[in-house]
């Protein structure tokens, strides 16, 4: 048996080589092929390298559903914060949950490490239809404020998700991106056809993708107006019909789970094309310039 | 336990602890050496186990002014070696100085496969969902292909082929992404 180079005998022996199931005859004819053509020689490390690669390195491929208990308290209670900012470099396949309360875990479902506002800050990208980040937030709020830096890819769904609990349950919230670009948030009431949409101006327009930029949302039950804001400042006011209490329970970040069948109806799939650096979860109003603080500080520099 | 022997139990601890941390930093890059020898997976992690054994009864002999990779890949070179002896197919595959060619190329090549290999997460990225997960199932989840082959109703023939195909697109990606940077 001879071995010629490039041709499909050698990718075949080169595959079985790696896979470990190479016949004598062809690990005889490879090593007469790679010793008198450093052509072959050079592909063949390069293929092995590749393999090698993906073998040892679980980091590449890892998709592991990673459970995060938050430190500190387990409650989350008015006046607390929830922070969950996406896994730093010194704790790759960590994801850090920091503040002076926490939702008490946090799984992140597929989702990609990518680079987030500056090199070496690590983002969540969610790319297809399972990524996700589930976490649950027990407890009964007045208020309720979101805060995401997002870099949106593509508004590919007509609805694409930012945080929505799961299914469509009394008091709970829906905040999402719509394809157009609108912000909004829905406040689901007590009966079935009741709840309240509370939509932005289409914001998150064309020249917006790709970049990083800074969304919050604020329900405030006691005033009970709702405010949109994008870069800090607001960009929609509403007032609110539904009141407190809002619950969350069992929600997502960048997906959404319908709690329908197996085969949900494509208006019923709303994961995001977006890369997602931090999320915050305050069990309170804030106010303007609170909103305004984290953009300031948190810019990054060649985006803006 | 008796005051003399606390010291000794502690003084084996800390060695060992510092064997560990040295071993582990360096493990990927070793079982990458010997893998351009025994690209076979469960050979090369093998033959890697056996070295680790060795590196460790030497580590007395351990200088540690001197970096340990190299170090502990020429452990891993001779074991690898000793596993090749034994094995008719693989000493017909790297017989005639063509290990130590291969071994002394690859160092030639790093650079190289440093450069090509960075894209390398990116590229994984764009696979093709069904392509991503049977590449996950062969390399993270270690599934065989017997197993694959069963999870998608293939033949293992077909999976063994679906498997080159998506390592051919892999590499494919990877040189179109080197490419522009070289230019």
């Amino acid at each position: 048996m001879t071995l010629s180079f490039p041709s499909p005998e050698f990718d075949n022996a080169v595959a079985a080589v790696c896979h470990g199931s190479a016949t004598e005859a062809e690990m005889r004819a490879l090593n007469a092929l790679l010793r008198s053509d450093p052509s072959a020689r050079d592909e063949y490390l390069i293929r092995v390298e590749l393999h090698t690669r993906l073998a040892s390195d679980p980091d590449l491929l890892a998709q592991p559903v990673e459970a995060v208990s938050g430190a500190g308290v387990p409650d989350f209670n008015p006046g607390d914060r929830c922070r969950i900012a996406s896994s730093e470099p010194e704790t790759p396949r960590r994801k850090k949950a920091q503040g002076r309360a926490l939702v008490p875990e946090a799984t992140i479902i597929g989702c990609q490490r990518v680079e987030g506002r500056w090199p070496e800050k690590q983002a969540l990208e969610f790319q297809t239809v399972n990524d996700r980040v589930r976490l649950g937030v027990p407890g009964n709020f007045d208020s309720l404020t979101l805060l995401a830096w997002v870099r949106v890819k593509g508004l590919d769904r007509q609805f694409n998700s930012l945080f929505m609990c799961d299914g469509f349950e009394p008091g709970t919230i829906h905040w999402l991106i719509r394809n157009d670009g609108v912000l909004s948030l829905t406040v689901k009431g007590a009966g079935p056809r009741s709840f309240q949409i509370m939509a932005s101006p289409p914001v998150l327009t064309l020249d917006k993708f790709g970049m990083w930029t800074h969304l919050a949302v604020v329900l405030d039950g006691k005033a009970m107006q709702l405010v949109h804001y994008m870069n800090g400042y607001s960009v929609a006011r509403h007032k609110v019909r539904l009141g407190p209490p809002y619950r969350l329970g069992s929600a997502e970040l960048g997906n959404w789970n319908a709690r329908v069948g197996p085969n949900p109806t494509p208006s019923l799939i709303r994961n995001l094309g977006a890369s997602l650096d931090e999320f915050e979860l305050f069990s309170r109003a804030l106010s303007d310039a609170e909103v305004l603080k984290p953009f300031t500080e948190g810019k990054p520099e060649a985006d803006m | 336990m008796s005051a003399d022997s606390t010291p000794r139990f502690d003084d084996s601890s800390a060695a060992q602890q510092r064997f560990l941390s040295l071993f582990l930093r360096s493990e990927r890059e070793i079982f990458r050496y010997v893998a351009t020898l025994v690209p076979n997976v469960t050979d090369a992690e093998d033959i890697v186990q056996q070295a680790a054994l060795a590196l460790w009864e030497k580590f007395d002999a351990y200088d540690p002014a001197q970096p340990f990779t190299p170090w502990a890949c020429r452990f891993a070179l001779n074991k690898a070696r000793q596993w090749i002896e034994r094995r008719q197919r693989w000493q017909a595959l790297l017989e005639h100085g063509l290990a130590e060619e291969l071994a002394r190329r690859r160092q030639e090549l790093q650079p190289e496969f440093e450069l090509r290999l960075k894209h390398l997460e990116g590229c994984l990225r764009k696979l093709p969902q069904g392509q991503r997960s049977r590449v996950e199932g062969y390399y993270y989840e270690r599934a065989g292909i017997e197993k694959l082959a069963e999870r998608s109703g293939r033949t293992p023939a077909a999976t063994y082929k679906m498997l080159q195909r998506i390592r051919q697109s892999l590499q494919q990606c990877l040189e179109s992404r080197a490419k522009p940077e070289a230019a």
